[in-house]
């Protein structure tokens, strides 16, 4: 055993720190080393410091903290009650609030106008229709006139019957 | 009857919890809101903790408020508690980080150097049972702890004035029990220099003393 780690295991010994095994091999450096058998003394006389200051310490006597402790966590509860009702309805509130103002805010940024769209001066005949206004290519409200899209529907073909021939549309 | 209704106005108090209960249990019992589980876990802890708090402050006052502010926090983390474990040594170590920490912002603060050797002209604490020799003896301990630095000192005061085992002072400083043990020799042997030249200097200072650079 070196010194370095002898004075190591001195600091552990005096305060019944140190394995078994180790506090052997200590004792048998100790008797050979008088150096470390100094230590050993001063380390031992220093340690009696702590035991001499550890008995004045008395704090058995005071008053409990718990009357005071007590009250304390009544509020504390009491708070936290309070916080979780009002977790509770708040964000319920927030939510439905902020689906109103959604569907509101959406109801009035929507073009969307049937009684104007659908009207059949829209969709004069000679102009193609929009891709972007599907009511009106749908509108069956057009001056009588099939719309565009039967133009491009095929002959039924029926059993025992030859195929009509479809006629071209007016206009079209 | 005077006395009969005091007893009677300080009842809620009174706590009817049998002493041999586990404290897993009383903390099981708290997190269910039983407050009456709680203040038998403060009856149990609170002096201890109170002590071990004067060792790092040295005011009766300031560890009272400390000791208080420790049960708080714990009540707040109840739930964080794991029952499989032992609740002292993690109160302890609440306890001991809230000391430290405060300790450390009076210290930044310069409002409380705790370094220094002007406490060793400390006003001694009226409510602390010194005896009157005793009292010089624990004003030159305290002066030298004071120069080791604080990750020594603590494992110090907590194994050799507090007498924490070396496996509950890793559990309360949250390191592993090689490491204290490895503070533990540090400490005592740097006590163990600074006192012998205190002695030998007479009750002197030794201005080169202090270790609180090398934290």
């Amino acid at each position: 055993m070196k010194c370095k780690q002898a004075r190591s295991d001195i600091a552990l010994f005096v305060g019944n720190d140190l394995q078994e095994k180790s506090a052997h091999e200590l004792e048998q450096h100790v008797t050979k080393c008088p150096q470390c058998s100094e230590h050993l003394t001063s380390m031992q006389e220093t340690i009696r410091v702590f035991e001499q200051i550890d008995a004045g310490l008395d704090t058995s006597r005071n008053k409990s903290l718990w009357p005071g402790l007590s009250k304390k966590i009544r509020h504390i509860e009491l708070a936290s009650s309070q916080r979780d009702r009002f977790n509770g309805w708040v964000p319920a509130v927030a939510i439905v609030a902020a689906c109103i103002l959604i569907a509101v805010v959406s109801d009035v940024s929507t073009p969307y106008a049937p009684s104007r769209v659908v009207s059949p001066t829209a969709m004069p005949a000679s102009v193609p229709p929009s891709q972007n206004d599907a009511t009106r290519l749908y509108s069956d409200e057009n001056n009588g006139q099939d719309p565009w899209f039967k133009s491009f529907e095929l002959p039924v073909v029926r059993d025992n019957e030859p195929p009509e021939k479809s006629e071209p549309q007016s206009g079209q | 009857m005077i006395a009969m209704a005091k007893q009677r106005v300080e009842s809620p108090d009174i706590l009817p919890i049998n002493s041999n209960v586990s404290d897993a249990r009383l903390v099981e019992s708290a997190r269910r809101g039983d407050q009456n589980a709680f203040g038998e876990l403060v009856r149990r802890y609170e002096h201890r903790l109170q002590r071990v708090i004067l060792r790092f402050v040295r005011d009766s006052e300031l560890a009272e408020d400390l000791a208080q502010e420790t049960f708080l926090r714990v009540f707040e983390r109840l739930e964080q508690f794991d029952t499989a474990r032992r609740f002292g040594p993690w109160l302890f170590r609440i306890g001991v980080n809230l000391t430290l920490d405060y300790l450390r912002k009076c210290k930044r603060r310069g409002r409380w150097s705790l370094f220094s050797e002007g406490s060793e002209d400390r006003t001694p604490d009226p409510g602390m049972s010194d005896p009157r020799d005793e009292l010089d003896l624990k004003q030159e301990v305290q002066a030298v702890l004071e120069q080791i630095a604080e990750k020594y000192r603590s494992v110090l005061i907590l194994r050799d004035l507090e007498n924490f085992s070396t496996s509950e002072i890793s559990s309360i400083l949250n390191r592993k029990e090689a490491t204290i043990r490895w503070r533990l020799a540090e400490a005592r042997n740097r006590f163990e220099r600074l006192w012998t030249k205190r002695q030998q200097s007479d009750h002197g200072i030794v201005g080169s003393g202090n270790e609180n650079d090398e934290m």
